[in-house]
């Protein structure tokens, strides 16, 4: 007879763990990328995407642009590559070609795309500083970039400069052209 | 024994998915669903078994439930259809999760459906393609495209040593639930295990070593293979401290009913069942460099994925051509090299070769690929508002009777007034198939989107290939025009519904390949992720 104990629910899982606290991404330059450490700093944006996929390849220059606006403010982008081992080889080149520089994960066994539900590329799944998924963007049509900039800036704490340099308009720490 | 291990582990993943799923409190879990829903009114008009106005409905849905540490899955497919053809309602994937992390260590326990690679799947690799539903030609009976094993798998890791270990009946993929049960036959027929042992003294260096058994029971008898392969990874540059340049290399020798002091040989004989996989990047500021070299013979058993070496495309007409490998006897490489300029964009040059031999006949494989990007922001193209893309392809693909290719085209896409873009797509090929059958085909894609609401495509494409010939109308070209409307209807509701007929032929996706059959008719697909 299987016995099954419950488990008690946990207040605050930003302080004690969150459901993507065991997952350790290792990038295609080997080095071990932490999701809890990251999701301490800030907001986590998982972009699926593949050499092959056209859209995808139309929306990395946006996911870029998110990544250099938000990265100072906590933000983590992690580029997941579903490309699959037959073309391991050419991812590296790839991103050198697309000048992209946030972490690159290969996800040589499907599982990053199974844990996150991913069905389809390009996907990008944003996840809180609790683990919890928040918003899924789910294909690409140019500009949305200011779609996923909006969703992340609402997950940041505002910014507090000092009068003189505040941005004219709000959400102005958003891509400059999210468009491009 | 094929069933044996797939039924308990199963029992065991659905009884502890029901039961926690139904105890733990949703206050600090995640419950996340997802579904994709085709349905379609039409036909393939090269199947004549099929009525014009047939009706397909197939449903997956996804549900996944998290909490901290446990995770617990499964995928639920139907496929309807008006013909009453292999149609089937049932679970096809379930697995029960628990994983933890320390420090230096971490570990991970699955039970059910398990996708896993060793080494580069030279002699492993299971894995599923989401959102991709195969229709393979024949049965008429859809379902999604996975490639698991049904049984249990481990994973651990201790500082800079890990290790996996794997048991259970392979799936194939090959064959949809209503087809299996219509045939009575087992979709995860045999048995594996086996496992792999890896360290990683260094971010730089890492080498390993795996093993699989693998029994499968046929008609024909009971086959009892064992296979070992090596692999290490190694970039000397990092080794060395240099900065700003990076040469990793990955090499893997693999061999079937060896023993180790057999694979210690690293014969690559014809009589000795092998795969060698080496490949090498040279990353240098804006240039890079890849390099493959591949040397398969008998090593095609259905639960190994060697790399294929050979280019993915995203333009419809070279995917639609890309090689499949056949790793019973192919040898060749692959070399790619990208120039990037912030002014021109960027260069690629790919050229890849494979020779095979089938009894008397040694078929060849050659690609020799170019293609130049140019974004439009930076070179002025496009008013400055739009990207394009230019590419050539020439080459012979003797292992489907091509023997004379040669393919070019253009696209991109240009940024309009507010949230509004255009795409366009421009491609053709001229072929020759063996004997001396030469043939034409175009493409021509256009399209427009609005950013947060849909697009309106169209898409043509012309074939004088006499095997896309219409039976009533032999030595006319044939031709194909759909309407394409894609739209969010709601947040993580997705929708595309095509309107015409669209072409068959080969898909390729993630390294995997797979027949798409043509259609002519509407399909509406419902993507939702909740």
């Amino acid at each position: 007879m299987l016995i099954v104990t419950c488990f008690v629910p946990t207040p605050d899982a930003r302080a004690t763990g969150a459901a993507i606290d065991d997952l350790v991404l290792t990038t295609v330059e080997r080095t071990r990328l932490p999701l809890a450490a990251a999701r301490r700093r800030g907001p986590i944006l998982l972009d699926y995407w593949a050499t092959w996929c056209k859209p995808c390849l139309a929306s990395l220059p946006e996911i870029q642009a998110v990544h250099e606006a938000y990265a100072a403010r906590g933000l983590t982008v992690v580029g997941i590559s579903v490309d699959g081992p037959r073309n391991a080889t050419r991812v590296r080149p790839f991103v050198t070609r697309m000048g992209l520089t946030y972490p690159i994960v290969f996800d040589e066994d499907g599982r990053l795309q199974e844990r996150f539900e991913v069905r389809g590329v390009p996907n990008a799944v944003l996840i809180d500083t609790t683990g919890k998924i928040v918003r899924r963007f789910t294909g690409y049509r140019p500009g949305e970039g200011a779609a996923v900039a909006a969703a992340i800036e609402a997950l940041l704490p505002p910014v507090i400069a000092p009068a003189d340099t505040l941005p004219a308009t709000a959400g102005a720490t958003a891509p400059a052209d999210s468009s491009r | 024994m094929a069933g044996s291990a797939a039924v308990a582990s199963g029992r065991i993943a659905l009884v502890l998915l029901l039961a926690l799923a139904t105890c733990v409190p949703p206050a600090a879990a995640q419950l996340a669903v997802s579904n994709l829903l085709e349905m379609r009114v039409g036909s393939d008009p090269f199947d004549i078994t099929q009525p014009t106005d047939r009706t397909d409905l197939y449903d997956g849905l996804v549900l996944g439930y998290a909490r901290e540490s446990l995770r617990l899955g499964l995928r639920f497919e139907t496929d309807r259809n008006s013909q009453d053809q292999f149609e089937y309602a049932t679970i096809t994937q379930r697995f029960a999760e628990w994983s933890a992390t320390g420090t230096d260590a971490s570990f991970r326990g699955r039970v059910g459906n398990v996708y896993t690679i060793l080494g580069r799947g030279l002699i492993h690799r299971s894995f599923e393609v989401p959102a991709v539903v195969l229709d393979p030609p024949g049965p008429d009976s859809r379902y999604a495209l996975s490639r698991d094993v049904d049984g249990a798998l481990v994973e651990g890791r201790v500082g800079w040593v890990s290790g996996r270990g794997l048991a259970g009946a392979p799936g194939g993929g090959t064959i949809s639930p209503g087809l299996a049960e219509a045939l009575e036959v087992d979709r995860n027929p045999g048995d594996v295990s086996g496992g792999q042992v890896e360290i990683a003294p260094r971010p730089w260096a890492r080498a390993g070593a795996a093993y699989l058994r693998d029994v499968l029971a046929s008609p024909g008898g009971t086959t009892d293979r064992s296979h070992g392969t090596g692999f290490i990874e190694i970039d000397p540059l990092r080794a060395f401290g240099v900065t700003g340049l990076a040469l990793p290399v990955y090499a893997e020798y693999a061999q079937t009913d060896g023993t180790a002091g057999d694979w210690f040989r690293f014969r690559t004989d014809e009589g000795t069942p092998h795969a060698l996989y080496a490949g090498l990047n040279f990353l240098a500021g804006p240039v890079a460099l890849a390099a493959e070299w591949k040397d398969y013979r008998d090593f095609r058993f259905g639960t190994n994925d060697p790399p294929s070496l050979v280019r993915e495309h995203a333009f419809p007409l070279l995917n639609r051509n890309t090689h499949v490998l056949n790793a019973s006897s192919e040898q060749g490489y692959q070399l790619e090299g990208i120039a990037t300029s912030p002014q021109w964009g960027a260069f690629t040059v790919n050229l890849s070769r494979s020779d095979g031999r089938f009894g008397s006949r040694t078929p060849r494989f050659v690609s020799e690929y170019f293609e130049l990007h140019v974004p439009g922001a930076e070179a002025g193209l496009l008013w400055g508002r739009g990207e394009a893309t230019a590419f050539y392809e020439r080459g012979e693909d003797e292992f489907v009777f091509i023997t004379r290719r040669e393919v070019f085209g253009t696209a991109g896409s240009v940024t309009m007034a507010g949230p509004w873009s255009a795409t366009f797509d421009l491609e053709r090929q001229n072929a020759t198939r063996a004997p001396s059958t030469g043939f034409r085909d175009d493409l021509v894609a256009v399209g427009v989107q609005r950013a947060g609401l849909g697009s309106l495509g169209l898409a043509w494409e012309r074939s004088t290939d006499p095997l896309q010939e219409e039976g009533d109308r032999p030595g006319e070209p044939r031709t194909f025009l759909a309407a394409v409307i894609g739209a969010t209807i709601a947040r993580g509701h997705e929708a595309t519904l095509l309107i015409g007929s669209r072409r068959g032929g080969l898909a390729c996706t993630a390294g995997t390949c797979y027949d798409v059959p043509a259609f002519r008719g509407v399909e509406l697909r419902l993507t939702s992720s909740l």
